[in-house]
């Protein structure tokens, strides 16, 4: 190729991939102050093993392990699941979640930049459907119920919280999960507040989702990622469920869905994965609208408090059809 | 002058700043010892080996498709290819008489440049009385804008040659016609800018276009000059760069024959604006070279990596050095980076998918026709993959795709028209025996159509045996 072009460097995947790390810094301290010892034995498990199985996949596939690994994505991808996981789930749990997000779904369908499911939420939506009962036990936060290290580390490699002796006083409903049991029970409004009542919107969690948007923001002064997304995502969720407030008269908290669960983890650093969005400017628009409808129709319908993951998942498979419908719109003769 | 004001009229959406670099005034480079003069591989070279030529003689005949090609410097030629002619330089540049032409109408300009070997300087070399020839515009556009962020020579000649610019401007309003007069200039451009405004007469209209690659793409220009999208013919708008009106006004005032242009240097971010006699060797303008140093001539953005022996043609704007490799291209990880400096609104990133294979239909919806090869989504790939090559390539194989079906379907056509030629012959004659057998059964001996049938057919019949006697005898001879 003879055509030569080379002129401001643009940001690297490793380069961004450094970025969102340094994003993702106050959230990973807020989650690891949120849930004490066994966040942080997650998060080493989850980078050891993905740095592991990265290292073998680029070995199967006879490429170079060092660049592979240097390019961090392994690391972003092990964090991400990492802070979805509850605290002092048995080892295998985080490794499994990692294997199967590495090996699956990034190395089976062509490493990274063929990949169409986002990797953490195909990990991470594999265990949580293999041991939904591990996976729904949170420690009471903060501190994760002052759990201490040896405990956690004893834990973690003898069959999770269960092993101690007194697991069912240490653990806590999370705020959406608190929510969704009183919507069910058709509480007032006002009850569930109270019931979840922190310094602005939801205790503990509210903490961890703004230390999210402001590694979010952070991002996107940084260009790493594109306002398209998010904005689309949080806009359509407040609005899908501030319609169904209106409509039926249901005591949805529009603070806790904003600010409890994951929300604003997806909204900024998951669904912003440009590999498995849409591309384009109007598909990112069109994929972040379509993530919101989902966790909205999850959260309410659905089986799961805390939907991210499935939505994400749900809103890559319709990827494709965004994209066609995209050059359609962007076709000669309409417009520009 | 209400209309001499430089203003900014519109704008498009993408494109690339780059900080431009400081420059000097226009040196004249020495003259080179042996200049190779590129020659076209048809034209017909009117000179020999051992030939003493003169600065400004023509070394090829002119005809309506190529333009001729002079002598750059005086001296001894000394050998002939294909496609150069090298002449060794005395050194003395005695300069060669031209014939001074009386120029009344649209065809005497256009004879004119053709003989004075006069190309679009902007980087392309499309021959002016060519484009001339191609249109009757209403407007004429002048690219005053540089073609690429590491090109300064138009913005030098601007600031030390505009009142020839400007005549030259001149020239090329009455040699095409044209009733209205654009020139499109970037705003960062301040001293050139002046200068222009400082000779500009009424009925030209100066306008500032943002300083942004790829503003002086032609397409690019337009829309931000008019706001008129689409290509410039279909706007019945012809564009010329400076420069090559500065060639213009040398031709027409000055009798002299395009034999040097104005070249960029940028070495180690030092930029110089050379006067190079066409036919240099690029190496005798640059300090020593190292071997793994590219040299690359038509600017960053659209430029390609030329040999270190090549020669300085009428087509290099610049001459760029390149040390470090381009960085191996990974798979596209659809940030859509691409999209966002497009000027054209296209959607590269889709465009590239489909270009592998590439899916013609796909790409024909995705408006790969639209692309003007800036270059642009390349620069910014965090993937470094190089887009505009690619999409260049795609549009090549569709061309080639596109003329090999046209001359398919003129075979396939060709094949029915000689089917139903026969068929219609078959029917023809079927009809004519029907009608004879018709004629044949009635009863009537004496039927005067019978009668004559059959007399046709005895003589017909006879005929065919008395040649085929005569072929007879005719072998028996030979025997
Ligand atoms: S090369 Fe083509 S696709 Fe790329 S930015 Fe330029 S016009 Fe757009
Ligand atoms: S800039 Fe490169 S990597 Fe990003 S979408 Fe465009 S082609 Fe893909």
């Amino acid at each position: 190729m003879n055509q030569f072009t080379s002129i401001q460097s643009p940001l690297s995947v490793s380069q961004t991939m450094k970025l969102v790390l340094l994003a993702l810094l106050p959230g990973t301290l807020v989650f690891t102050y949120l849930n004490g010892w066994g966040a942080i034995i997650n998060i080493v498990l989850s980078v050891i093993s993905a740095l592991i199985f990265e290292a073998v996949a680029q070995k199967l596939r006879s490429r170079t392990i060092t660049t592979a690994l240097s390019d961090f994505s392994a690391v972003v991808t092990a964090i991400l699941i990492a802070l979805c996981l509850p605290p002092l789930i048995p080892w295998w749990i985080p490794v499994l979640a990692t294997g199967f997000s590495i090996l699956l779904a990034k190395h089976a369908f062509g490493g990274i930049g063929n990949n169409i499911f986002n990797p953490a939420m195909v990990g991470y939506a594999i265990v949580l459907i293999s041991f939904p009962a591990d996976l729904s036990l949170w420690l009471q936060q903060p501190v994760g119920g002052s759990v201490s290290f040896n405990e956690a580390i004893g834990a973690v490699f003898r069959g999770g919280l269960t092993v101690l002796p007194n697991w069912d006083v240490l653990t806590g409903a999370t705020a959406l999960d608190q929510h969704r049991t009183l919507v069910l029970q058709d509480s007032a409004l006002a009850e569930i507040e109270s019931q979840t009542k922190g310094l602005f919107a939801v205790a503990n969690s509210e903490w961890l989702n703004l230390a999210y948007l402001v590694g979010g923001l952070w991002m996107f002064k940084k260009r790493v990622i594109n306002w398209h997304i998010p904005v689309s995502f949080l806009g359509t969720l407040l609005l899908a469920m501030a319609l169904h407030k209106l409509l039926s008269d249901s005591p949805l908290s529009l603070s806790v869905n904003l600010f409890g669960g994951a929300t604003m983890l997806g909204a900024f650093f998951i669904a912003t994965d440009p590999v498995s969005a849409a591309a384009s400017v109007r598909g990112r628009i069109i994929f972040g609208a379509m993530t919101g409808l989902l966790v909205y129709l999850i959260r309410v319908y659905g089986a799961y408090p805390d939907s991210i993951a499935f939505a994400i998942l749900l809103a890559n498979c319709t990827v494709p059809a965004i994209d066609r419908l995209d050059i359609w719109l962007n076709r000669p003769g309409n417009g520009q | 002058m209400p209309d001499t004001q430089a203003h900014q009229q519109h704008s498009v959406r993408g494109g690339l700043y780059i900080d431009p670099l400081p420059f000097g005034e226009i040196e004249v480079a020495p003259l080179p010892a042996i200049a190779h003069i590129p020659v076209d591989a048809k034209s017909e070279i009117s000179v020999s080996v051992g030939d003493t030529v003169l600065t400004g003689q023509p070394v090829t005949t002119c005809n309506d498709q190529i333009v001729a090609n002079h002598a750059s410097v005086s001296g001894r030629v000394i050998s002939i290819t294909q496609n150069t002619v090298s002449i060794q330089s005395d050194q003395l540049d005695t300069p060669y008489l031209c014939k001074v032409q009386s120029l009344h109408n649209k065809n005497d300009y256009q004879q004119l440049f053709r003989s004075m070997g006069l190309v679009g300087l902007g980087g392309a070399a499309f021959p002016v009385d060519k484009k001339l020839n191609s249109l009757e515009p209403t407007t004429l556009l002048i690219n005053a804008a540089e073609c690429d962020p590491a090109i300064y020579c138009d913005e030098a000649l601007m600031q030390e040659r505009s009142a020839k610019v400007i005549q030259g401007i001149e020239i090329a309003i009455v040699a095409s016609g044209a009733k209205k007069c654009i020139i499109g200039i970037e705003d960062n451009k301040s001293k050139a800018l002046e200068q222009m405004k400082a000779h500009l007469p009424d009925h030209m209209k100066l306008i500032c276009v943002p300083a942004i690659y790829p503003s002086g793409a032609e397409k690019t220009l337009l829309r931000l000059c008019t706001g008129k999208t689409g290509a410039l013919k279909e706007n019945d708008t012809i564009c010329f760069n400076v420069a090559t009106c500065y060639a213009m006004y040398q031709a027409v005032s000055k009798s002299r024959p395009l034999i040097s242009r104005i070249v960029t240097i940028v070495e180690n971010a030092r930029v110089r604006n050379l006067e190079v006699r066409i036919g240099t060797p690029v190496k005798e303008l640059l300090t020593p070279l190292e071997r793994s140093t590219s040299v690359v001539c038509g600017g960053r953005m659209m430029g390609r990596v030329v040999t270190q022996d090549h020669c300085v043609d009428k087509r290099t704007n610049s001459i760029l050095l390149h040390t470090d490799n381009h960085p191996a291209a990974t798979p596209c990880i659809r940030c859509g980076a691409c999209e966002e400096v497009c000027p054209e609104s296209l959607l590269p990133q889709h465009l590239y998918w489909h270009a592998t294979t590439p899916d013609t239909a796909k790409l024909q919806e995705l408006k790969l026709d639209q692309c003007i090869e800036c270059g642009c989504c390349d620069a910014v790939c965090p993937s470094h993959i190089p887009l505009a090559g690619l999409f260049n390539s795609a549009k090549r194989t569709i061309e080639k795709e596109e003329t090999e079906q046209h001359k398919a379907a003129l075979a396939k056509y060709r094949y029915e028209k000689h089917l139903a030629r026969q068929s219609e012959k078959t029917v023809r004659q079927r009809k004519q025996l029907d009608s004879k057998t018709e004629i044949l059964k009635t009863t009537n001996a004496d039927n005067e159509a019978k009668k004559a049938l059959i007399a046709k057919a005895l003589q017909r019949k006879k005929n065919k045996r008395a040649v085929e006697t005569d072929k007879k005898s005719d072998r028996d001879s030979t025997l």
